[in-house]
């Protein structure tokens, strides 16, 4: 928890006041109500602080610094480039919340494709890759499945996609034992011949 | 317990962009302006000292003027960080650069008490119109309630939340 903050404030005279108060806060404040308080002319009517026109104009455009100008510069640099990159954002997550939904249905081609299309603007996202992994195992692309789960080996990763991940891969290595077995009887049968 | 002034230096972009629209409201309103200090390491952080006016609709504007622009700037900055930090786990340094300048623009979003009591001065002051109490009654309770609020994070609350809620219902929306 932390404590209030104090940022951001705005000071100005006491309270709201008009007409006749306006006139006793002036001069409260040893201002003279019948004077511009910043040049000394007549001051404009219905305000509580004496100012001319001129000079309202004048101080309600306070100079901005250099610095603050050039921090500002830079800040709508970075607004224009996150506006630009929001929609390349947004379509990768539509399409992986696409992915997520096609895999819940088992449609695991549909998944694949829209999980590859997340992946191509988030080519290092853990989440991304295993369920590309899974997907493309699922839909019977051994091959695709196996390449994400090289690219992933030796990660740091969250535990439950390390499941998923484990399960494809005792899927993959009983593949691979079965074509291993069956080129093996091919061949020993070849032997006999 | 983190005092304010820590979490004020380290998110001091928004402190800057607050004081900003403060006096950017001044200027749009013709409402002088005396000093601005857009920040320092002294209580209060930053300040735009200006003349008081008999007018409630200014004042409301100068008020409620950094909710809007932090709140606009915060979140657009913020928004597609958002998606490759939080939701792909997979964010650069730049976009993780670009989440902490979004969110701490946001969450000076609120404003501080003091500014809170001025704006609720505005609003309910006799000479405000009936028409703007009503629509503004329920927004400024808001805000003065986040600017209590921040004792309980809730402007760290608000401006991840609105950060994130556009990008994620947005999401949601177009699978």
């Amino acid at each position: 928890m932390g404590e209030a903050k104090n940022e951001g404030e705005v000071q100005s005279a006491p309270e709201n006041k008009s007409g006749d108060e306006a006139e006793e806060f002036a001069q409260q404040q040893e201002l003279d109500p019948n004077k511009c308080a910043h040049c000394g002319t007549v001051p404009e009517k219905g305000h509580i602080v004496p100012l001319c026109t001129q000079c309202r104009d004048k101080l309600s455009r306070h100079p901005v610094p250099y610095y603050i100008k050039a921090g500002f510069v830079v800040l709508i640099i970075i607004l224009v480039y996150a506006f630009m990159q929001f929609p390349v954002s947004l379509n990768a997550g539509a399409a992986f919340e696409r992915g997520k939904k096609a895999e819940g249905l088992k449609d695991y081609k549909t998944a694949a494709e829209n999980y590859s299309l997340a992946y191509k603007t988030y080519p290092k996202s853990n989440l991304i890759m295993t369920r590309l992994a899974v997907s493309t195992y699922n839909a019977g692309d051994y091959g695709a499945s196996a390449d994400i789960i090289d690219l992933l080996a030796g990660k740091e990763m969250d535990t439950k996609l390390v499941a998923e991940l484990n399960i494809v891969i005792d899927g993959l290595n009983a593949i691979i034992d079965k074509i291993e077995k069956a080129e093996n009887k091919k061949s020993a049968k070849g032997g006999v011949k | 317990m983190i005092p304010g002034w820590i979490i004020s230096v380290l998110t001091f972009p928004g402190v800057i962009v607050h004081e900003l629209a403060h006096q950017l409201f001044c200027r749009f309103t013709r409402v002088a302006v005396f000093e601005v200090c857009y920040f320092r390491f002294a209580n209060p952080v930053g300040y735009v000292l200006h003349e008081n006016t008999n007018a409630p609709g200014k004042n409301l504007l100068i008020g409620i003027g950094p909710f809007i622009i932090n709140s606009v700037l915060g979140a657009v900055i913020a928004m597609p960080a958002m998606i490759s930090v939080i939701k792909f786990e997979a964010g650069s340094y730049f976009e993780y650069f670009l989440l902490w300048l979004g969110i701490s623009i946001a969450m000076h979003a609120f404003p501080s008490t003091g500014d809170a009591a001025n704006i609720w001065a505005a609003i309910t002051a006799k000479e405000t119109p009936l028409a703007l109490k009503f629509v503004g009654i329920p927004v400024v309770g808001l805000i003065y309630l986040g600017a209590i609020g921040s004792v309980m994070w809730l402007d760290l609350i608000y401006g991840i939340a609105i950060s994130g809620a556009v990008p994620f219902f947005l999401i949601k929306s177009m699978a």
